[in-house]
């Protein structure tokens, strides 16, 4: 008795052929959609979809009684869930304030011990939150390039005042913290 | 209780953000950072230098002098500290106005702004340079009006006064070249 040849691998499936003619079943879908879109009593999640999507863009006006009692009904949940936690938002309001004013005290004694140390504030204990800045230095480096078109007489200074003012641009942002 | 031991952590913490290192700045010459102060007095010396453009252009020459004569004269920022930037106007403000003196041959007025220049350019940059350049310009133009008053002596003492100046000007502007390019000066 020979023995029995392996079964062919299963045949992959064909991939989806957007040109391919509609299934029995799409056509049964696309038909209780256009029912479901004529008729909004009839249940259908692509018709709902599509209709929050249209309702999105352009939403139609509430009526004004059903608008009332919507709002009615938000108030009374508010006030009722805010009526139990009204006592831990006391002790949230106690701490908070306790611990700033825990920290503004710890602030002004490290302050007197800084002082006490003998040590007065100086520029470069400042420098520690000021951002780097640049600084003035001699112009010398702008003149490695020769002038473009005609020189005048005022050229030197104004390749000085034009890059001095960049810089100081650049300085004023740091000090706004904006770089 | 527990307040006074929150107090004592945060101020621990605080004491000791306080000892944190020193951020790094640029502080290149050391000096102050460029601010309004500067920058006011780069705008005001800017605008003199284009008003003194303007009468130029007309062939006004005392009118070019005089917005020059002011930034010399002007208000300069952070007093009692070397700005560079300042100097080095200055430097150049007076070698401008030498080589304006000199076109309506006000030899002695012109000599007068070289030493005034030079004091601002101690360094060998290219404004000494270009201050040194105009005094031996300005010992030639001496030398040639001594000649044509027939006083050969003097005008080959301001010759020789003239050639000395110009070599001191080529050498440092040699070496402001060296600096900036990086070679011995264009020597070859």
């Amino acid at each position: 008795m020979t023995p029995k040849p392996p079964a062919p691998p299963p045949t992959p499936l064909p991939p989806d052929d957007p040109d391919a003619p509609p299934s029995e079943e799409e056509i049964a879908q696309s038909d209780a959609l256009r029912r479901a879109l004529e008729d909004p009593s009839l249940p259908n999640e692509a018709a709902e979809l599509a209709r929050a999507a249209s309702l999105a863009h352009a939403p139609r006006p509430i009526d004004p009684a059903e608008h009332r009692r919507i709002v009615e009904r938000a108030l009374a949940g508010a006030q009722a869930r805010a009526a139990p936690s009204r006592r831990r938002g006391g002790v949230l309001i106690r701490v908070s304030f306790g611990a700033g004013a825990a920290l503004a005290l710890a602030a002004g004694i490290a302050l007197v011990v800084g002082s006490v140390g003998g040590e007065a504030p100086s520029s470069s204990a400042v420098s520690v939150v000021s951002p780097p800045l640049l600084r003035v230095r001699s112009t010398q480096p702008l003149f490695d390039q020769p002038f473009e078109g005609r020189s005048s007489g005022s050229s030197r200074i104004d390749r000085i005042a034009m890059a001095r003012a960049s810089d100081f641009r650049e300085n004023e942002f740091s000090r706004w913290g904006a770089r | 209780m527990r307040l006074p031991v929150l107090v004592a952590l945060a101020a621990l913490t605080l004491t000791a953000c306080s000892k944190a290192p020193i951020s790094a700045e640029p502080r290149e010459d050391g000096g102050p950072p460029i601010d309004t102060e500067v920058m006011a007095y780069l705008s005001e010396a800017r605008a003199l230098h284009h008003q003194a453009n303007l009468s130029e252009d007309a062939r006004d020459i005392p009118g070019a002098i005089a917005p020059l004569e002011r930034l010399v004269q002007a208000k300069k920022p952070h007093e009692g500290t070397k700005v560079p930037e300042v100097e080095e106007v200055l430097a150049d403000t007076h070698a401008r106005l030498a080589e304006l003196r000199m076109r309506t041959s006000d030899v002695s007025g012109a000599e007068k702004d070289i030493r005034a220049g030079l004091v601002h350019a101690p360094e060998p940059t290219y404004f000494r340079g270009h201050l040194l350049e105009i005094e031996g310009v300005i010992d030639e133009t001496r030398a040639s009006a001594l000649a044509d008053a027939g006083k050969t002596v003097e005008a080959e003492q301001a010759r020789a006064r003239a050639r000395d100046l110009l070599n001191q000007a080529v050498a440092v502007q040699e070496q402001v070249l060296s600096h900036t390019t990086g070679t011995d000066g264009g020597h070859r």
